[in-house]
């Protein structure tokens, strides 16, 4: 029997065996990372919407999910949460391009102070150009955004140079930036905040070596004030919601997602520290005998999820007992919650206004109770 | 003519406020008038708010009793301590925040200042049973209703002076928080009641500004008995409020 490069092959490299094969919703296209992490590797995660996915699932799941912009023990859960706490590592908010990841390293190390700046909206709402939906309504003032702006890079620098692995999901290649100075924006100026202007906003569609490029002044970068840090590469399988192209917004998309995986292809080929795991093949590859897309066909469903991240913790996630003994650990840890104090002061003052209401009662407060001529009554009283 | 008032602990200085009036022959449109008041803790008409196949809606019998009052007007003190609940005790971690409607205001030194929305989404939570309260009187009174702002919050030697009524104990300087977070904290509070009061249609009464002193605490002459009160001085300035908006209302639909 003849022998050829075919021959020999794992099973993972055949069709048949690593996908015909396989029971809908098992197959797996992970093979051989270069690293994985444990417990006590402190991950940050940005990206397109998909990322709060992995965020969201790291954190569940007992992994040491770095958090460097908490929200204030004095805040509420719910308050937190609308606030955009703890979404990301950072208050960030999606970061769709490898443009706007690059920009964000820069603004937060001094680098780049972008000239559009602040959207001044009518009196009393200043919105961030680069996080314009992370707090509905914006900030009150030019000097609250730069307060906050300051604590948010402050907590940026400090994810970047304490982290073990940073995951980053690509989403988009297409952009609007500034024709002054480049500044890229998250959204559209006009969409959520500032005003479109022909003369002063562009649009930009980022090719394979504009990403390639952008990600690795990027990636050089990090490594700058992090040696040590290990790089997962995915792209988003969600669809883009419009496209500003003149195409059908599924060529968009496609091309939008190809430049993106091609991109992240040569990067690991040429950076060591970089692994890339393979989120859009599970969803949108259309390979693994499930439909995960919901029904506006943009919507990743829960089942959808489970399945990338059942992949992603079984390839990138330490094993062993004492791995699997700390993560069960973290997962009972319940969150530390900080109202105590002021539900304490509020269960006194209730107290004491109780007992301000005995100084009311029972010569000037009104009875529930019918009274026979409410206009006579000692409650009605003094006409 | 006729005044009903409801509320928690703060309706007893605009009660007490409101008899003084019309003790001194004070009038609405030249008319006399009576009053009635309604002190929301009593246990025969709590809880406040029930569900009701799921819809929150007032408290039956206290509906009734409404019903029953037929007032021309309705003054409300509902809660009003939230704000000092949660801001007179120094968190262990310093906070501060820009106030948007006076952003030039000093910040704590080493405080985490934090966004204000942070601060309102929270005051907004602690809030939700006075703000549901307000929207179901408003769903219940057809008549005009009047939202009294609460007094603000009151200087540092009246709490330290009664700290039982926030520590249960005596305390330190040190676990008191500032003046002007305290008061910042108010003017939060007072958004939040703007702003329900906008959507149904209440009339809210701010407080004098001859009762807010330096740097944004109640003036002597308003301080009450304890920590966190005014007194009937500030409850009769409230109703009068009350009554002057309420007298232009009667103007207007006369012309």
């Amino acid at each position: 029997m003849k022998t050829h490069p075919y021959s020999r092959l794992p099973s993972y490299a055949y069709w048949r065996h690593a996908v015909a094969n396989v029971p809908p919703g098992e197959v797996d296209p992970v093979v051989d990372p270069p690293f994985r992490f444990g417990v006590r590797d402190r991950i940050v995660t940005a990206g397109s919407c998909f990322a709060q996915h992995i965020g969201r699932h790291l954190a569940a799941s007992g992994c040491n999910y770095l958090v460097t912009e908490a929200a204030h023990p004095f805040l509420t859960e719910g308050a937190a949460r609308a606030l955009n706490y703890g979404v990301y590592s950072a208050r960030y908010g999606n970061v769709y391009t490898s443009r706007q990841l690059l920009q964000l390293f820069e603004r937060a190390y001094g680098r780049f102070t972008p000239e559009e700046n602040y959207w001044h909206e009518r009196a009393g709402v200043v919105i961030d150009p680069f996080r314009p939906q992370i707090q509905e309504g914006g900030f009150n003032s030019v000097r609250e955004l730069d307060l906050d702006r300051e604590r948010h890079f402050a907590a940026v620098r400090e994810a970047f140079e304490t982290l073990d692995v940073f995951i980053f999901t690509l989403g988009l290649t297409e952009a609007w930036r500034s024709r002054k100075d480049g500044a890229v924006f998250p959204l559209c100026p006009g969409v959520a905040g500032g005003d479109y202007a022909p003369a002063e906003h562009e649009f930009v569609n980022f090719a394979v070596d504009e990403v390639v490029a952008d990600m690795t002044a990027f990636l050089e970068r990090l490594r700058s004030v992090n040696m040590n840090a290990r790089v997962i590469l995915t792209v988003s399988p969600v669809p883009l919601v419009a496209t500003a192209e003149r195409r059908h917004v599924m060529a968009s998309t496609m091309c939008s997602k190809s430049v993106l995986r091609v991109a992240c292809d040569m990067l690991e080929r040429r950076f060591e520290h970089i692994a890339y795991f393979p989120s859009y093949e599970i969803v949108a590859g259309g390979y693994c005998g499930v439909d995960y897309f919901g029904p506006d066909r943009r919507s990743v469903t829960p089942e959808g999820v489970a399945h990338v991240m059942r992949a992603f913790d079984r390839h990138f996630v330490k094993r062993g007992l004492v791995e699997a003994a700390l993560r069960r650990a973290a997962k009972a840890l319940a969150p530390v919650t900080a109202a105590a104090t002021v539900d304490a002061v509020a269960d006194a003052m209730k107290l004491m206004c109780d007992e301000e209401a005995l100084d009311l009662a029972p010569a000037d407060a009104v009875a529930p109770e019918p009274s026979p001529d409410p206009d006579s009554s000692e409650g009605a009283r003094s006409e | 003519m006729k005044i009903i008032g409801l509320g928690h602990s703060h309706i007893v200085a605009i009660a007490k406020g409101c008899y003084e009036l019309q003790h001194r022959g004070a009038t609405i449109g030249g008319q006399a008038f009576a009053s009635s008041f309604i002190y929301l803790y009593d246990p025969n008409i709590m809880p406040t708010i029930v569900e009701d196949g799921g819809a929150p809606r007032l408290n039956p019998q206290l509906a009734e009793i409404l019903a029953r009052e037929g007032a021309s007007f309705g003054l409300l003190s509902v809660g009003g301590n939230e704000h000092i609940a949660m801001s007179v005790v120094r968190p262990r971690e310093p906070i501060d925040f820009v106030l948007g409607e006076n952003p030039d205001l000093p910040l704590a030194d080493g405080a985490t200042v934090v966004p204000e929305a942070a601060i309102r989404e929270t005051m907004r939570e602690k809030m939700a049973p006075t703000l549901n309260t307000l929207t179901a009187l408003r769903r219940e009174i057809s008549a005009p209703l009047f939202c009294l702002e609460p007094p603000p919050p009151l200087p540092d030697s009246r709490v330290l002076a009664y700290p039982k009524e926030f520590f249960r104990k005596a305390v330190d300087r040190g676990k008191l928080s500032t003046e002007l977070f305290r008061y910042k904290m108010w003017r939060v509070q007072n958004g939040l009641y703007r702003a329900v009061c906008a959507k149904e249609n209440i009339a809210f009464v701010g407080v004098p500004e001859r009762f807010v002193t330096s740097p944004g605490v109640l003036a002597e002459e308003a301080w009450g008995a304890d920590a966190s009160h005014a007194n009937p001085l500030f409850g009769e300035a409230m109703v009068g409020k009350a009554i002057e908006l309420m007298e232009a209302r009667l103007a207007a639909s006369e012309t």
